[in-house]
């Protein structure tokens, strides 16, 4: 989700630019050495997943993958997706940089929620981790949607044109990425389900938080 | 229970991703509206179309003064991403640049300035119906020699321009299309790359405030 320069409004632009400081801070101060190998890769795959269209009448949209960066890393996905939508807009002219910050808030903030619901579902394993998988790669495209429709709403448009526009348009995408994470969680819980029961909070082992 | 799962539907996961292969076009970037207009005798003409060359039917078209932001025009494509318009007096007379702009109420704007010199004089017909565009430097006809192309009739000159323009269409979105070169493998190897150095870096910088921060433990 892009939302281009020249759309929103000035109050908007400032509220996302203040949403998504405040959520690099807060995900930056847990971003740890163990965790940044799994963040790059996931930034790459968030940079990359843009590139995937999926075709829909007339037009398409494309992948995000911020529910699994959102699953995986919490608040770490603030500046994974940041740096993802940053790249796209400096070499692929996606977006742009004035309005980058309300696009980092509609993509990472959704993600982060499910993260933060979906992290106690996930480290059980098994049938509920790829539940949790499922809703949190659906969940994170459908919350960028509406946060997206939100923003356009708050600028001319009224919340029930946009939501139409943009939520109808994502559809397809959340049944995809929802797919696309119950594969990656169950070959994660295959070959690393230690990425999956890290994804809880270990502040209570001392560890580092993830 | 989880890894027999995959263990035993490998077959149906590869096929999965291989049925997603054809989404990876790198040149596809349907996100991205793109906008031409242009002046055709007294009327505005505006073609849509999205960064694969598809059509961009139903997108709101707003022309403004580019200089005072005022709205002399909206309207909507067709279904053919096609929106024309008589020019307004108004903008005649202020001989002002005009920004056409479009979007699909989904986030995506394209944009254009049409120059004031590329503007019609005032004194040009600015009807409602639609005025035949100019025919200049028709080829003679040896047979039927034609002294002045005023003589073929309106209709016939307004059928021929519609004809071109119908035919040239395609074209002209194939070339908007080829204007807006998408993201290839240099960008996208470029900017992977700046996810591994930037990781470098976060690595560098978390292992010396570990340090820093050791001592004093």
């Amino acid at each position: 989700m892009h939302i281009t320069e020249g759309v929103l409004s000035a109050p908007v632009l400032a509220l996302g630019a203040a949403t998504a400081a405040t959520g690099l801070w807060l995900g930056l101060r847990r971003l740890e050495e163990d965790r940044l190998v799994l963040a790059a890769a996931l930034a790459a795959v968030f940079f990359i997943g843009s590139l995937i269209h999926v075709p829909l009448g007339p037009s398409s949209v494309h992948l995000l993958l911020n529910g699994l960066a959102g699953l995986l890393l919490g608040w770490i996905a603030f500046p994974v997706i940041f740096v993802g939508l940053l790249l796209q807009a400096l070499l692929f002219q996606f977006g742009g940089l004035l309005v980058l910050g309300v696009n980092t808030t509609a993509v990472a903030l959704p993600a982060v929620l499910c993260g933060l619901i979906l992290r106690p579902l996930l480290a059980r394993g098994g049938k509920p981790a790829l539940v949790a998988g499922m809703l949190a790669g659906s969940g994170a495209v459908l919350g960028t949607a509406l946060l997206a429709a939100t923003a356009l709403a708050l600028t001319d448009q009224g919340f029930l044109v946009a939501a139409k526009l943009v939520v109808l348009a994502h559809l397809p995408v959340a049944a995809i990425e929802g797919a696309v994470a119950v594969f990656v969680v169950g070959f994660l819980g295959q070959t690393r389900p230690d990425l999956l029961t890290c994804a809880l909070p270990t502040a209570t082992q001392g560890g580092a938080p993830c | 229970m989880l890894n027999n799962f995959f263990l035993r539907n490998r077959l149906l996961i590869a096929l999965l991703l291989c049925s997603t292969a054809f989404w990876w076009n790198p040149a596809a970037h349907a996100h991205r509206l793109l906008i031409m207009a242009w002046i055709q005798g007294d009327r505005l003409m505006v073609e849509t179309a999205f960064g694969t060359g598809q059509i961009g039917a139903n997108m709101t078209i707003t022309v403004k003064d580019a200089v005072t932001g005022d709205v002399l025009l909206s309207g909507a494509t067709d279904a053919q991403g096609l929106y024309e318009a008589v020019l307004p007096t108004t903008a005649l007379d202020r001989r002002a640049p005009l920004l056409v702009q479009a979007t699909d109420g989904a986030g995506h704007l394209a944009e254009q300035t049409i120059a004031a010199d590329e503007l019609p004089s005032r004194a040009a017909p600015s009807t409602a119906a639609p005025s035949p565009p100019k025919v200049a430097d028709l080829p003679s006809i040896p047979d039927h020699p034609m002294d002045d192309a005023n003589q073929l009739s309106p209709l016939l000159q307004q059928a021929i321009a519609e004809a071109v323009r119908q035919e040239i269409a395609p074209l002209r979105r194939e070339i908007l299309a080829l204007s807006q070169r998408g993201p290839g493998i240099p960008e996208i190897v470029g900017g992977i790359g700046w996810i591994v150095g930037l990781a470098g870096l976060g690595t560098v910088l978390l292992r010396r405030r570990t340090k820093t921060s050791t001592p004093s433990l």
